[in-house]
């Protein structure tokens, strides 16, 4: 292969891994000017957020190029003619969905950028829990977004509509309430908080706030201060972009999306060439230091690093950035022993477009939601499920499966035996449920067309972001529903190190201005 | 009259490998301009865009260059997504480039829209001296894998340079359901509006 020139010049940075935060790394720095090479040892982008058709799903389970995602079961499963799986290539499934807040700092910084104008985000209208004791056509309970939501609620009482009212307004200022809650109740669980005498909520609505927090721990382990810090992000974004929704999701996956944009902002700055299926095996600074142990900052910062590729390639470079799995420096910080935290997350392709889920008063039309299924719903071999479980439909609008199917990402925390089983039985009993009217006017039920499971271990701890000098090592992280926004503060740590200032962070220059290229052959 | 008329989109590729005159040719259809020491990749532009008129509608051609990400075939799936037309383009003075176009042609197939319009092109004809592939082959392959219509061109004497893209137009226009291709730009009505310059309502709830 024609490895045109890569030693010819002496890189900015040189980044291993296309995540989403080292993306946007690599964007800020090809637009500020920086000579960026940014390599990824698969051959597609994403890492961590990269979304597949079925084919490359199907590869990345028989060898998962990551330390954090384990234990991978891929199956498909027999299904009636005609209702089967289509074409590879009609789905691109994400490995973490990824939606974003209104409110999220990634969307701003999109928008100053004008970024997401190669992008497009579709709307999650629905946030239900799941309830199981309900009749057949009525399973999923919408969470209440304001007053009226409650007041309309038929399965409360007065007293109770009145409390949850108040509940709402004490915890995020809801409608000029005061979000003054005391600091004693910060170390309270949410489930105590709520059920505090003052309020006395039922278990429903505790669920239908505890649904909000994206956290999949139980109600009574969630520290009110946190909750309280995710629902308020919630009612802030609400209404931001529409009535009713407080998050979106790209079309064609969140992450993945966003990092290809990225990318290709970078390179078509001019400043920064892509690599794929090439990655760093070795790094020497330029006295000699062993590459294994993360090295202080003493040495002068003038002298450049030489990398070793895959590929055979050495290069010089100022600066090194990626997650510790992806340098060799890294990858002796990893305890590796650790498997014991973390998450099931489960992708399932289902034979049924699931419209319950995605009904909305409100134009536009909707292309995600969120079911929570709380703890005790689920049952499999007579245990329930002793964690939540949330769902994330994406329907068939995202452009990431065919028409009449939907995709489903299922996740809960690992607790310990036959959790694939009961992320199966939830879906299952969802699709009995929610697809119930769908299936009864076609006659054949709905069905589960193809599931993956892996574990997200975030047992794994990497070190903090070490920066040594010009080795910057980004923590591991396992993006599970929401894109975190703690990346963006991540990101720009490295990149104020490298460029020295914050400022300007992927401001686009005027293309004149970007011109820095010194190699103008004839 | 009723209010203006939004153009309709039509979203055009160029692909094929390093140093083979897209950039070229998109300069010279959308400026008329030839740049003969201009051997880097294409900076600082997402697209370029030519607007016209055909029957009294208005149209927007929107031209995406690969930004460099050829040269290591790095090109993202995203790049070609609702696209209505690729043209891929090879040197004719360059025997390699000729022969890394059936894996172009793969990539084409692997991450465009099904039915999406392909056009062959052979560039730099003014390289008569140099010339390393025949037209015939050019035809040839075209046929093979599908393309609509093959052409060489020269960016740099005009030869034929406008034809690709006009030809592009055309098959798009004329062939029904091409215009439809493109779902992501047909679908705008249901995405978000997130640069906030839309319905914003101010936070809260809606009471």
């Amino acid at each position: 292969m024609n490895i045109e020139a890569l030693d010819q010049t002496v890189w900015d940075a040189v980044i291993a891994g296309t995540g989403l935060r080292e993306s946007l790394l690599a964007a800020a720095l090809a637009r500020a000017g920086k000579k960026v090479l940014h390599l990824d040892r698969n051959p597609y982008y994403g890492d961590e957020y990269a979304a597949l058709s079925l084919d490359e799903l199907e590869a990345w389970a028989k060898n998962v190029p990551s330390n954090h995602m384990r234990s991978v079961q891929y199956k498909t499963y027999p299904a009636p003619e005609g209702s089967g799986l289509k074409k590879s290539r009609s789905y691109t499934l994400s490995l973490s969905p990824g939606l974003l807040y209104a409110a999220s700092p990634i969307l701003s910084l999109l928008v100053k950028s004008s970024l997401h104008e190669s992008l497009e985000f579709l709307k999650v209208g629905g946030w239900f829990v799941y309830d199981v004791a309900a009749p057949l056509s009525d399973p999923l309970k919408r969470v209440p977004n304001s007053r009226e939501d409650i007041f309309n609620d038929k399965t409360l009482d007065p007293r109770t509509k009145r409390v949850v009212v108040r509940a709402l307004k004490s915890m995020v200022g809801l409608e000029g309430g005061r979000s003054g809650t005391s600091a004693t109740s910060d170390g309270m669980p949410l489930q105590q908080y709520l059920e505090q005498p003052t309020f006395r909520l039922p278990s429903s609505i505790i669920a239908a706030f505890t649904s909000l927090t994206l956290r999949h721990d139980l109600p009574n382990e969630i520290p009110f201060g946190e909750a309280e810090q995710r629902l308020k992000k919630h009612f802030d974004s609400l209404g931001r972009f529409g009535a009713g929704f407080s998050a979106v999701i790209g079309r064609y996956g969140s992450g993945s999306e966003l990092v290809q944009v990225l990318c290709r902002a970078a390179a078509v700055s001019g400043n920064a060439i892509y690599v794929l299926e090439n990655g760093i095996v070795d790094i020497q600074e330029a006295d000699p230091i062993p590459p294994s142990t993360p090295t202080v900052s003493t040495e002068s910062t003038e002298q450049d690093i030489r990398l070793s590729l895959k590929s055979g390639d050495i290069i010089r470079a100022r600066h090194v950035v990626g997650i510790p799995s992806n340098l060799p420096t890294g990858a002796s910080t990893i305890q590796t022993s650790s498997e014991s935290t973390g998450y099931w997350m489960s992708i399932y392709v289902v034979s049924s477009p699931l419209k319950q889920a995605f009904q909305t008063d409100e134009p536009p039309p909707a292309a995600g939601a969120i079911i929570y299924i709380p703890a005790g719903s689920i049952e499999f071999d007579g245990y329930p499920n002793t964690n939540p479980i949330y769902v994330v439909v994406h329907g068939s609008d995202t452009g990431e499966c065919p028409d009449g199917q939907s995709i489903l990402y299922v996740s809960m925390k690992y607790t310990g035996s036959n959790e694939v089983e009961i992320l199966d039985a939830a879906v299952k009993s969802l699709l009995q449920k929610v697809a119930y009217e769908e299936s009864a006017a076609d006659s054949t039920p709905a069905h589960i067309l193809l599931s993956v499971a892996f574990k997200a271990c975030t047992g794994l701890e990497s070190p903090a972001q070490i920066s040594s000098g010009k080795v910057h090592l980004l923590p591991h992280h396992v993006p599970m529903i929401e894109i975190p926004d703690s990346l963006v503060e991540q990101t720009m740590e490295i990149y104020e190190k490298i460029v020295g200032s914050r400022d300007g962070f992927l401001e686009k220059v005027a293309p004149q201005e970007s011109e820095s290229q010194e190699e103008n052959r004839g | 009259m009723s209010a203006p008329e939004r153009p309709t989109v039509i979203k055009a590729l160029l692909i094929g490998p390093s140093s083979s005159g897209k950039t070229s040719l998109l300069k010279r259809y959308v400026d008329d301009v030839f740049e003969p020491d201009d051997t880097t990749t294409t900076i600082g532009v997402d697209f370029r865009e030519k607007k016209f008129t055909i029957n009294k509608k208005l149209y927007r051609l929107l031209l995406h260059d690969t930004a460099g990400q050829e040269r290591f075939r790095t090109l993202t799936s995203s790049y070609y997504r609702g696209a209505h037309g690729i043209l891929l383009v090879y040197d004719i003075s360059n025997r390699d480039s000729f022969l890394s176009m059936p894996r172009w042609f793969e990539e084409a197939e692997k991450s465009a829209p099904e039915g999406v319009i392909k056009i062959l092109v052979g560039n730099k004809t003014d390289r008569t001296a140099q010339r390393a592939v025949k037209a015939s082959e050019g035809e040839e392959l075209a046929k093979k894998y599908g393309a609509i219509h093959f052409t060489e061109t020269s960016a740099k004497t005009r030869d034929h340079a406008k034809e690709p893209f006009q030809k592009l137009v055309d098959t798009v226009l004329s062939t029904p359901g091409a215009l439809d291709l493109n779902r992501t730009v047909a679908s705008r009505a249901d995405a978000v509006d997130v640069s906030g310059r839309g319905q914003a309502q101010g936070g809260g709830c809606a009471c």
